[in-house]
């Protein structure tokens, strides 16, 4: 796609909506997109479809407060439009907070910030320490392997809230933290420490010098 | 509504099942009413992406919604991971919209497209709080009310239901809905409600219908009571230009099977096949105007914001205006990206140049239904298509650019012989060589696929009084397809023998089959229709526990005179009718279509003498 066309814009997906997944979440924009009549560019191919991308896939159940989709739009068209007609036609727990053109580019991504919030028998700050060990070694499971892996390099920031934690994460293209490995490091550094059930969320993304990636 | 909030242990259920989004509702365009006198749940006894697919649904809830003082909601089966969750975290069934238990509504509707759902009807009455039986329902629960395909026999289930509703819902569903909340206002009693409701035209209530038995189980007799009518006549819409057709609809946020914008072409059929029940049971034939047609088509479109839109009906080639209505309608759609399908093509009647336009927006495959191998049995069925339609539809199609076509053929249909069964391979032989002889391009080979399903005798058509083969004749004949069907451009796939028979026990059965299932889902059966989840050792037991077979049900010929548990319903067809298509077809004789010369089938005295096979 032309660069001058490029258009991203931010949504919440939160409450139940956390349990639509990734791909039922691009069909549901690109729907709205069409029942908004926003003339997004399309794809080439046996089923044209309006052309999304979404850099950074969100797990499926976690929330997110600053999720970001790209798509393409002819270089008049007045995108501070885009969050009022795609509110009308989304589904509940999805909400369009605003639409710019883009210069930055995703690749310069490299950490995230996920809230946590469970219940604990201890204090949060306690948590905290816990998972600012190194090495933080935990099982890594892919769809194709199991392997030992320590996560330690790839957690920029853990700080307590009122309601749990708040890390960031690294989530870069060539590798990233799912803040779930987080659980099972506090699971295994400490076996007697007990958990409520824990509701994720992805906020910000951040550059590697730690700037805000909009 | 964010139902999480309703039912926090959702929170920590919903990660570990399948396809969490099933559960969650909250999709564009879902109508939340808040207030209502009358409270309707309208329930698909299967999964979500299979309820959501269904066009009836879409209508009816609209219908309910759009009626003063009354709001409809949804409900979907749950699949057998997430009832096992909602059991152990005592959540009930809930409404989509509102998240309320299905005891709360007073009205649950289910529609009973196929006999495999039954035990999950138990499922959501029994997880929505509701006591199965219709006879232990009491003054505070809800009505619970069946539609759709098999009420037109539904006495296998019968016993769980107070209120079945035979023919189209649109016409008797708002009637219904009406008089009960007339009922309730003058606090009338569940017994008063349901004698009163029996006066409405096609409101049939199983409980003032008494069944007796011969020794050999065949039935005795059927006698209405409480001034309940002897024969509950099928009610259906005469003009469907003018029939409700919601602005609306809910665009499911996880994919459904069918995801798509539909839109009906036509009710009934002309044709006539003899195994088919819709072809019968919907007649007589009536059709959307192209001009109803269009519009309501573009109007889903931009509702939906759907890649697809559906023209829907029994046999879509025979639309007669089928080619300028879809040119119309690409004029709207091809700038949007809005591909149309068109199942039920007949070869026979088929356009490739309307095929091709179709194609510049969505690619799709072809598919022709033979039915049978050869002309004799193709005759015994009245399917009126001969071999050289089907291979002129293909050579047309293949020197078109298509390389591949989808064969769908039935096994054990009455008088069938192996040389029957050998004409299914020869005619895959022939539609390979046909490809040979026509493609216009052959890089990438052909891929000729044939399917069998097993047939399944259904009430209401002139194979009503057939026996179906047994299990082991339908195995042997699968057997003899996977021997003979060759080549490796030839894919041969079979229905599960299986399901074949069970779905034929529950399409004839009677009111004695109520307590197999019943036992049967309390031994674990769910989803019957689902191969995976079929449990056919426990179906089998179960009934021989009870002391019945599938033999009497399924591999049993009917007798002429018998009484069959379906008596109670008139679909307008006359029985006459269907026996004399039974005769004629033991002797091979088809019948001409509608539209050739009218057989006087009885169904236009449902619409005062309106049938518009043109």
């Amino acid at each position: 796609m032309n660069e001058n066309m490029k258009v991203r814009f931010r949504f919440q997906k939160t409450g139940s909506a956390a349990f639509i997944s990734h791909l039922d979440l691009m069909r549901t924009l690109g729907r709205a997109l069409s029942r908004a009549e926003i003339p997004a560019a399309k794809t080439n191919g046996f089923n044209p479809h309006a052309y999304i991308s979404i850099p950074c896939a969100l797990s499926l159940g976690y929330e997110g407060w600053f999720e970001m989709a790209d798509i393409g739009l002819d270089a008049t068209y007045p995108v501070e439009t885009i969050p009022e007609k795609l509110n009308a036609v989304l589904p509940d727990g999805i909400r369009v907070t605003e639409a710019y053109r883009v210069t930055a580019n995703p690749r310069d991504i490299a950490m995230a910030e996920y809230t946590l919030r469970f219940t604990a028998d201890r204090d949060y700050g306690e948590v905290c320490d816990i998972l600012k060990q190194k090495p933080l070694v935990v099982m890594k499971k892919s769809k194709r392997s199991e392997e030992e892996k320590d996560i330690s390099g790839l957690i920029a920031q853990v700080e307590p809230t009122e309601s749990g934690i708040r890390a960031l994460l690294c989530s870069s293209t060539s590798e990233s933290l799912n803040p779930r490995l987080l659980m099972a490091a506090l699971e295994k550094y400490a076996p007697d420490l007990k958990l409520g059930p824990v509701t994720m969320a992805r906020g910000r993304f951040y550059t590697s010098d730690g700037k805000e990636f909009k | 509504m964010n139902i999480l909030e309703k039912y926090p242990a959702l929170g920590e259920i919903l990660p570990r099942v399948e396809k969490p989004a099933r559960y969650i509702g909250g999709e564009y365009g879902q109508i939340i009413k808040e207030e209502a006198d009358l409270r309707v749940v309208f329930c698909f006894p299967d999964t979500y992406e299979i309820g959501m697919s269904h066009l009836g649904m879409r209508i009816l809830t609209g219908l309910y919604n759009d009626t003063e003082g009354v709001s409809c909601e949804r409900a979907f089966a749950p699949w057998v991971d997430m009832e096992k969750e909602m059991r152990q975290a005592g959540i009930p069934l809930y409404s989509l919209e509102s998240g309320s238990p299905l005891k709360a509504f007073d009205e649950v509707c289910f529609t009973l497209q196929y006999e495999l759902c039954y035990t999950n009807v138990l499922t959501m009455l029994d997880l929505g709080g509701i006591p199965l039986s219709a006879d232990e329902r009491g003054e505070s629960d809800p009505i619970v009310i069946g539609g759709g395909p098999c009420t037109f026999n539904a006495e296998p289930i019968a016993k769980f239901f107070d209120i079945f509703i035979i023919g189209e819902g649109e016409e008797v569903n708002r009637e219904l809905a009406l008089l009960h909340l007339e009922c309730k206002k003058n606090g009338l009693s569940r017994r008063e409600f349901l004698c009163k409701a029996a006066q409405i035209g096609g409101v049939y209530v199983p409980s003032l219908y008494e069944i007796s038995y011969h020794a050999d189980g065949t039935l005795s007799a059927i006698t209405a009571t409480n001034g309940a009518p002897e024969k509950v006549v099928k009610r259906v819409v005469t003009d469907l230009d003018s029939m409700y057709f919601p602005k609306s609809l809910v665009v499911p946020t996880t994919e459904a099977i069918h995801d798509r914008a539909m839109v009906e072409l036509f009710r009934g059929c002309i044709r006539g096949c003899r195994f088919c029940q819709a072809g019968h049971t919907w007649r007589p034939v009536r059709k959307k105007s192209p001009e109803t047609v269009l519009e309501q088509a573009k109007t889903h479109i931009a509702y939906s914001g759907c890649e697809e839109i559906n023209l829907l009906s029994l046999s879509s080639s025979d639309y007669k205006e089928l080619e300028s209505l879809c040119d119309s309608l690409l004029e709207y759609s091809e700038p949007k990206g809005v591909g149309i399908s068109l199942p039920s093509l007949r070869a026979d009647s088929f356009s490739v140049e309307l095929l091709e336009k179709l194609q510049r927006v969505k690619k799709s495959g072809l598919t022709f239904a033979p039915e049978a191998g050869t002309q004799r049995l193709r005759d015994v069925i009245n399917k009126n298509i001969t071999e050289k339609s089907i291979l002129d539809a293909c050579a047309m199609a293949f020197s078109h650019g298509w390389n591949g076509v989808k064969l769908y053929f039935m096994m054990g249909l009455p008088t069938e012989t192996e040389e029957d069964l050998h004409g299914i391979a020869e005619m895959s032989n022939h539609v390979l060589y046909t490809w040979r002889q026509t493609a216009s391009n052959k890089n990438r080979g052909a891929r000729i696929t044939v399917s069998t399903s097993s047939f399944v005798p259904k009430p209401f058509t002139p194979f009503q009084w057939a026996p179906q083969d047994t299990e082991e004749q339908l195995r042997e004949k699968i057997a003899y397809l996977r021997d003979n069907i060759k080549g490796k451009s030839v894919s041969y796939s079979w229905h599960e023998p299986k399901v074949s028979k069970l779905e034929s026990v529950f399409a004839r059965g009677d009111r004695k089959l109520g307590d197999v299932i019943l036992l049967a889902w309390q031994r674990g059966c769910r989803f019957d229709g689902w191969d995976e989840q079929m449990q056919y050792g426990v179906w089998k037991k179960t009934i021989n526990d009870l002391g019945l077979n599938f033999d009497f049900y399924a591999t049993r010929a009917r007798g002429e005179d018998e009484i069959l548990p379906w008596d109670m319903i008139d679909i307008g067809v006359r029985k006459d009718y269907l026996l004399a298509g039974w005769h004629d077809a033991l002797e091979g004789k088809a019948w001409p279509d509608c539209r050739e010369k009218c057989a006087n089938c009885g169904a236009r005295c449902l619409t005062d003498g309106v049938c518009n096979p043109n």
